[in-house]
């Protein structure tokens, strides 16, 4: 009887650290998320996304992990690092046309990660459409012989009186 | 690295800081003893020579912004924006014959406000001050600005500290010493950014393990070496056409048409080019592998220092430090000067006072720069936007200006009406474009409009414009 009183105690405490480390680490892994861009999603016409998830003060001890990872909206898994250190802030470039979901989460230094968080950052990377890139490349283009050739012939026709 | 750390002791970066600042303006004080005259001041007695020449061109080009927007666009749009960034050395290039006809035309000319008032009227003349100031004073706050940027993340040293200290240095030797000071600095500032940005790059260069890396990078950062990327294809032509916007228009680089020799100047600025061409790249590179190599960019305007720091460590902090010092020295005192030569010249003589003396006139230029070094300040004292967005905002007013002064230069049939749409409207569609479609379109569309209705005006013109008119001296 003793033993089992024993055992029941020991197998209650464990379990009581378990939910208390738990209740403590909930907070974290529920308010994980992005300062900036701020909202749940972003569009982006050049393939980057200035991510900010921190005052720069909040983590000047350096004594939390940051770990920031994206997946293609169709793509489960672990999806692809983005960063991981103790940074607040990370600036994301040249990302391929399509949706993106961004997420972070963050551990005390020795402590392992929480689980990942359904919530995250949508971001649609849409760039301007090529039937307005061609035509104004091809003025551009146009414009840049015209300019030589303006530059070039008015040399030519003004040579004689600049040498004189 | 941590974002909170420096690569750089804070003491380390005052010491520099302080020391080539003295340098400066004792430099300044030297050279300033040549300038007695208004000529002297304003256009260094129109004598300068050919490696003088093509320095302060070189100098004055390699502007805190090609440091420090480079790895920006290698970061943002990979390989085509760095090559769109080099672009800007066309401007240089095109100008060179452009200088040849400048000095043949007006052997007295003192300002680019000059030719476009004689040239087409008064109209244009407004319209035209109008777009050369406000773009002057962009690209001195987007200077000042970056040079408190880079303080601050290299040395630590807090951002309004840093900038007040490298305007004040820098409105002191141009102060002094005018346009000898401004261009016997660039001279030396030309050789260290040389020097300096060849060090850089070959350090990074035999620390990129550049096969990985560039597999690394395709992975996770695809868009950066895609040739399709529509961003940077059009960058690629709206930089240019900035360029050629900044050259043609701007005071500093007719003040140096004016100053250097007649028979040397075309050389002078080809070789400037020559020079500048390859630097974007060398600055730049590095930026296209940072996310392989494992450098989080934390704040897009510190993309160059950060890779620099992490890449070469204090001792090419330190470089990096001088390189980006001379540069900003030997942009904001080319841009102080010439723009208080135009203030000075257009504004307040030709406006205001026209008998005015020349010792006169010397003594409120001399104002005028404090002025412009005060209003710079307070305008950068808040961080306002970021570099790219200062800097290209300005982009389709310069744009605008491209076809008036290049058709005014060689073409008899140009005239005012032209000239005056085609600022304004290649303006006003270039905004839109800004806003519509983004930065990287504004000074391209700006350029194209200008075009149509400056082409469409000589079209309608019976304009002959006699070119003797241009020697006001003659007159």
């Amino acid at each position: 009887m003793n033993h089992a009183l024993i055992r029941m105690r020991t197998q209650f405490r464990t379990v009581a650290a378990f939910l208390f480390v738990a209740i403590l680490q909930l907070p974290i892994a529920l308010g994980e998320g992005f300062l900036e861009p701020e909202g749940s999603s972003y569009r982006t016409d050049d393939g980057t996304v200035p991510l900010v998830w921190g005052e720069t003060e909040r983590n000047l001890s350096g004594d939390r992990v940051y770990e920031v990872r994206r997946w293609g909206l169709d793509a489960s898994g672990l999806g692809q690092l983005v960063y991981e250190g103790e940074d607040t802030a990370s600036f994301v470039s040249g990302l391929g046309e399509g949706d993106y979901v961004f997420r972070i989460r963050s551990k005390a230094k020795g402590d392992a990660y929480p689980d990942w968080g359904d919530e995250g950052l949508n971001v649609t990377v849409d760039y301007i459409d090529m039937a307005i890139v061609w035509p104004l490349m091809g003025a551009g283009a146009l414009s840049f012989v015209v300019l030589i050739g303006t530059i070039a012939l008015g040399r030519r026709a003004t040579e004689g009186s600049e040498s004189s | 690295m941590n974002q909170e750390e420096t690569i750089l002791d804070p003491n380390v970066g005052w010491a520099l800081l302080l020391a080539f600042g003295i340098l400066w303006v004792g430099l300044g004080l030297y050279w300033g003893r040549k300038s007695k005259s208004l000529d002297g001041f304003m256009l260094a007695g129109r004598n300068v020579g050919i490696a003088f020449g093509s320095a302060t061109a070189m100098a004055t080009w390699v502007t805190s912004n090609t440091i420090m927007v480079v790895p920006q666009f290698g970061l943002k749009m990979g390989v085509w924006g760095l090559l769109a960034f080099t672009t800007a050395s066309f401007g240089l290039f095109l100008f060179a014959p452009m200088a040849a006809r400048i000095r043949n035309l007006m052997p007295r000319g003192f300002t680019s406000g000059d030719f476009i008032r004689l040239r087409y009227g008064k109209v244009a003349w407004s319209v035209f001050l109008g777009i050369s100031l406000f773009y002057s004073m962009a690209w001195l706050v987007s200077m000042a600005m970056a040079g408190g940027i880079v303080l601050e993340a290299l040395a630590g040293i807090n951002y309004k500290y840093g900038m007040s200290m490298i305007l004040l240095v820098c409105v002191l030797y141009t102060l002094v010493g005018g346009l000898y000071a401004v261009i016997g600095t660039d001279f030396i500032q030309s050789v260290v950014i040389l020097i300096g940005i060849i060090a850089v790059a070959i350090a990074a260069l035999s620390r990129i393990d550049l096969g990985n890396a560039y597999e690394t990078s395709v992975q996770t950062q695809p868009a950066l070496f895609d040739a399709l990327l529509p961003v940077a294809l059009l960058s690629l032509f709206n930089n240019m056409f900035f360029g050629f916007g900044e050259v043609f228009h701007n005071n500093v680089w007719w003040s140096r048409a004016f100053a250097i020799r007649k028979k040397v100047v075309a050389k002078a600025f080809s070789l400037a080019g020559l020079l500048w061409l390859p630097i974007p790249l060398a600055v730049g590179f590095s930026a296209l592998f940072s996310n392989s190599l494992g450098i989080n960019i934390t704040d897009i305007d510190m993309t160059g220092p950060l890779i620099a720091g992490e890449l070469l460590g204090s001792a090419g902090a330190v470089v990096l430090f001088v390189v980006i010092f001379c540069s900003l020295g030997s942009s904001i005192d080319s841009l102080l000067a010439a723009t208080s030569d135009l203030l000075a010249e257009d504004v307040y003589k030709k406006m205001f006072n026209p008998g005015v003396s020349d010792a006169r006139l010397r003594s409120i230029s001399t104002v005028i720069i404090v002025g412009l070094g005060l209003v710079t300040w307070l305008i950068c004292l808040p961080r306002i936007g970021n570099l790219m967005s200062v800097l290209f905002f300005a982009g389709p007013f310069v744009g605008s200006a491209v076809w008036p002064v290049v058709t005014g230069l060689y073409w008899k049939r140009s005239n005012e009406l032209g000239a005056v749409l085609s600022m304004l409207c290649g303006s006003a569609v270039g905004l839109y474009s800004y806003f519509e479609y983004g930065w990287y379109t504004a000074s391209l569309v700006a350029t194209i409009v200008s075009m149509l209705i400056t082409f469409g005006s000589i079209a309608l013109s019976k304009t002959h414009f006699q070119w003797s008119k241009l020697n006001e001296e003659k007159l």
